[in-house]
């Protein structure tokens, strides 16, 4: 039996990270630029909705009933042309829901 | 009158039990001290006192010296000497909690914890006690009687248990509680390396001492028994005595029953309030002492400095030791040896001055002094920098409301726009001057931020980085705060002189520190990068903290009953199956259990200590050997579920906002995603309708809100897409295809109405798989078929999207060629192992 060289498990390792980082960093980047968008926006319109919390690719806001539509469109907006001249359509599913259950 | 009440604890078996508890999850302070044991053992005391308010309590405590018995049996308790570390860390702060609590440590030269209870308990009977020995050993049903009990202290979502004989007669199926000293000679005890009888289990044993009453008479009639059981006893004749011996709790221990000693009392309060605080203890804390409690802000805490970089260290720190950068100037530099003015400013009018020279300064450096490292921390100074080598502290007063008239006399400050406002971990020091009602407003450097981003691999500490690119180690805080004792709660006026140069001194090389990370930034091209993306994010994440999110506390206590009773149910039918009941959250009881005691045939090494292992890894592949496999990995989950989450949730919870503020991490994921941390959402499980439960926990503030939540879809691929350029793919995203029927329909040769379900399966296991690097192997292995297969399928995948072929190769090479890859924003990750060369892949072998 063969054993792979513990270099060669290193590389190609490294070999995936060159593969993937740029996916998952410009995923990143996209997201991160849409919750400074959004961060301000929410403050110039001075809404009474609250970003609070991102995890994977996903944002969560305590949502100020009122202005559901107001934010729902500014929100999916913001995060559709994060980063812009994107070559694809970017899609953002929302919800609204007593708990974070129900709107996801 | 009733019957005065004394409860003997028995320490090292709670302490063990608690550790063992949060095993999988321990509980973390800030200062990276696991303190699981801790908050399990006050918990099970704090039971005892609330539940069963005993006039008498004492803590025993096994001796240090070698124990009697092990002068007969050296192999006894051999297992005990692998305490593991965060145990041996645990006991001095265990000890002064109870003494603290008013409680005597008993311990006898020589001789166990089990021993003094046994002792203890036996004399204290006489006396017209009625005793509670609290332990969840059940090796104590030896020496229940009418007046002696067990009392195993609630685990979180049972319930206490009190044995008395009945009990533990019925346990064990035997005539009398003394019996349980026989069954323990037959069934042994892993824990405490009793041997017991090879191949007899509690069943077993239970049946024999039913019948036979004493070991003796199961030797002395050893002929009515046949079969294999009688050879099983045989050879393990002298096993079963030597057993019954070790087994026997001694009543004989040097130790007095003195009451008048062990009497209730209220607790040192300020004393066990300091211990909680170092602990980080907080709902426990209130609950423990009143709402008055908080953690870190008794007056005899010390300074200390934000957590530069701390959470990083934490999370990080067996991978990036090796990558701590060595380059640089050389140390030697500090203090002592560096010129520097460093002021105290505390007069109104050197205020002013001070806030004149900052309003005209186009940068600077800050850095908040706090009394800890808690979220209910407060600040006892801030310290300014404006060029190097030159520093400003000022004190503020303890009393909050005074504090945050100087803090907010610096408001102007902080809010100027045209001045850029350095910090390191600048997060956190923003996050405590909201709590002062001061923001800090853009623009703002953050140089750990800026050192992640221009090479996330090496470590970001303020002191690390000081020493490795400034050639400078910082005062150590240890120099600064010495022993903590009494003669600190004064310290603050005493020492100014000395807090100043340790405080001065943080804002002082974080202003040196820009120099640096200005220049590798520049070098890496990411200026753009961090004024535009990472910077700005940093106010935004401030105010996601800030904010936090309301948590619903009766509902995860309600779930966590709900998952109890579940777990008991599971817990019951493991021992049922097993045949033995056992410490299942002891990985070497399990393991012992079920490749010794149920001869499950083990596929694997042993740990290093000689352990089964039972991680899912060992398990998942026996599931159709057993079935009590699948209940066990089930059992695991479940209890993960709740510690981490049903349970610890709550906990995290600030009493002063009622909401949970996690904090997100920036310079944690190489990748560039962001990290979290008190909780790590991206953990809460969203597979398992279980786990989805716990996303019900997060509610809107108020009745009037809502969450929304809003979800990138398949985000990846999308990216996937835009950077490989892919027409195929493109197309398909630019037609509102389902991308994975539309992969499937192209992979498969297919039209898109005529993709099956597996079709789609498939194909969407390659799209996510081959971008990240999934072998021909590693897709076989995801979609149960065979490689041959799968590697048609990836060979087709290709044909089919040229461009993401094309993509893999062209990034490899690019990232070979530079050392890094690059994301859409320009971010760059270095990739050092990139060109771990060839020469070793190629060496014949």
């Amino acid at each position: 039996m063969t054993s792979i060289p513990k270099n060669q498990t290193v590389r190609s390792q490294a070999e995936r990270n060159a593969i993937n980082s740029p996916i998952q960093g410009s995923a990143a980047d996209m997201i991160k630029m849409a919750m400074i968008d959004i961060y301000h926006e929410i403050r110039n319109r001075k809404l009474k909705s609250r970003m609070l919390l991102q995890v994977h690719d996903e944002l969560v806001f305590d949502l100020y009933k009122p202005e559901e539509a107001e934010l729902r469109s500014m929100v999916e907006d913001k995060m559709k042309h994060a980063i812009p001249d994107l070559p694809v359509p970017v899609e953002v599913g929302m919800g609204v829901g007593i708990n974070w259950l129900e709107a996801h | 009158m009733a019957k005065p009440t004394l409860y003997l604890l028995d320490a090292y078996a709670l302490i063990f039990r608690a550790y063992y508890a949060f095993l999988r999850n321990p509980r973390i302070n800030s200062k990276g001290l696991n303190t699981s044991a801790m908050f399990g053992f006050v918990n099970a005391l704090e039971d005892v006192i609330n539940n069963r308010k005993p006039t008498h309590l004492a803590v025993c405590f096994d001796h240090k010296s070698p124990n009697v018995r092990v002068q007969e049996f050296p192999y006894y308790k051999a297992h005990r000497q692998e305490t593991p570390e965060d145990i041996r860390i645990s006991e001095p702060y265990i000890r002064s909690i109870i003494e603290a609590y008013h409680i005597p440590i008993l311990e006898a030269e020589g001789y166990e914890a089990d021993d003094v209870i046994g002792t203890l308990a036996k004399i204290a009977e006489k006396e017209g006690y009625e005793v509670y020995m609290v332990t969840p050993d059940k090796d104590f049903g030896q020496l229940v009687s009418e007046n002696i009990f067990i009392y195993k202290p609630a685990r979180q979502g049972g319930d206490a248990e009190v044995w008395g004989p009945k009990e533990v007669i019925e346990n064990y199926g035997i005539h009398k509680p003394e019996q349980v000293i026989d069954i323990l000679a037959l069934m042994g005890d892993a824990v405490d390396n009793i041997p017991g009888v090879a191949g007899v289990g509690e069943k077993g044993a239970s049946k024999l001492i039913h019948e036979y009453h004493t070991v003796e008479a199961i030797y002395d009639n050893i002929d009515q028994i046949k079969g294999a059981l009688k050879d099983k006893l045989e050879k393990s004749k002298q096993n079963a005595f030597d057993s019954k011996k070790l087994a026997t709790i001694l009543l004989d221990a040097p130790v007095a029953f003195e009451p008048e000693r062990l009497i209730m009392e209220a607790p040192n309060a300020p004393l066990l309030s300091s211990i909680f605080s170092e602990l980080e203890f907080r709902a426990l804390g209130k609950r423990v002492l009143g709402d008055a409690y908080e953690v870190n802000t008794s007056a005899s805490d010390a300074p200390v400095s934000a957590p530069k970089g701390n959470v990083q260290s934490s999370l990080f720190q067996d991978l990036e030791e090796e990558d701590s950068p060595t380059h640089g100037p050389s140390k030697g530099r500090n203090i002592t040896n560096t010129p520097h003015t460093y002021h105290a400013v505390t007069s109104e009018k050197d205020i002013a001055d001070l806030k004149k020279k900052l309003l005209a300064a186009k940068e600077f450096a800050f850095d908040t002094e706090t009394t800890g490292l808690d979220v209910e921390m407060e600040i006892v100074g801030l310290s300014f920098s404006m060029t190097p080598g030159e520093a400003y502290y000022v004190p503020t007063p303890l009393n909050f409301e005074e504090a945050k008239k100087i803090v907010q006399s610096f408001k102007e400050v902080f809010t100027n726009p045209n001045a850029l406002k350095v910090g390191h971990n600048i997060k956190f020091d923003m996050k405590l001057l909201l709590n002062y009602g001061v923001e800090v407003a853009e623009p703002i450097y953050d140089t750990m931020v800026a050192h992640f981003v221009a090479d996330a691999h090496i470590r970001h500490k303020m002191d690390v980085m000081s020493e490795a690119y400034l050639g400078y180690s910082p005062v150590p805080i240890e120099e600064l705060i010495g022993k903590r004792g009494k003669n600190q709660l004064s310290m603050q006026d005493i020492d100014l002189e000395r807090i100043k140069e340790y405080a001065a001194e943080d804002a002082d090389i974080t202003l040196q520190l820009k120099t640096v990370t200005d220049k590798m930034l520049k070098e890496v091209k990411a200026e753009d990068l961090v004024k535009q993306m990472e910077f700005p994010l940093i106010q935004v994440l401030t105010e996601m903290e800030h904010e936090g999110i309301r948590l619903d506390v009766p509902f995860l206590n309600e779930y966590s009953k709900t998952i109890g009773a579940e777990l008991y149910g599971i817990r019951e039918n493991i021992f049922k199956l097993s045949g033995v009941e056992f410490n299942l959250d002891s990985p070497r009881q399990l393991g012992d259990i079920l490749f010794e005691h149920m001869k499950i045939p083990y596929e694997g090494a042993k740990t290093k200590t000689g352990q089964y292992g039972t991680s899912e890894d060992v398990l998942s592949p026996l599931r159709e050997k057993h079935e009590i496999i699948d209940i066990i990995i089930n059992y695991r989950e479940l209890t993960k579920l709740k510690s981490t989450y049903v349970d610890a949730l709550p906990e995290l919870v600030n009493p002063a906002t009622g909401k949970l503020h996690t904090t997100f991490g920036q310079t944690i994921a190489a990748t560039g995603r962001l990290a979290s941390n008190n909780p790590n959402l991206q953990n809460i499980p969203i597979r398992t309708d279980r786990g989805k439960e716990i996303r019900k926990a997060f509610i809107p503030r108020n009745d009037d809100y809502l969450i929304l939540s809003a979800d990138y879809s398949q985000i990846e691929l999308r990216i996937i897409a835009a950077i490989t350029q892919d027409e195929g793919m493109l197309e398909a995203f630019n037609r509102g295809e389902d991308i994975h029927a539309s992969t499937a329909s192209k992979v498969f040769g297919v039209p898109l109405n005529d993709v099956t379900k597996e079709m789609r399966r498939r194909a969407k296991a390659v799209n996510f798989g081959l971008a990240y690097g999934q072998s021909a192997f590693g897709l076989s292995q995801t979609l149960g078929i065979s490689r041959s297969e799968s590697k048609e399928i990836i060979d087709n995948y290709f044909a089919k999207f040229p461009g993401i072929k094309n993509y893999m190769t062209e990034t490899v090479a690019y990232a070979r060629e530079h050392g890094y890859i690059e994301t859409i924003m320009k971010r760059r990750r270095y990739l050092r192992d990139i060109n771990s060369k060839k020469s070793n892949c190629t060496k014949p072998g």
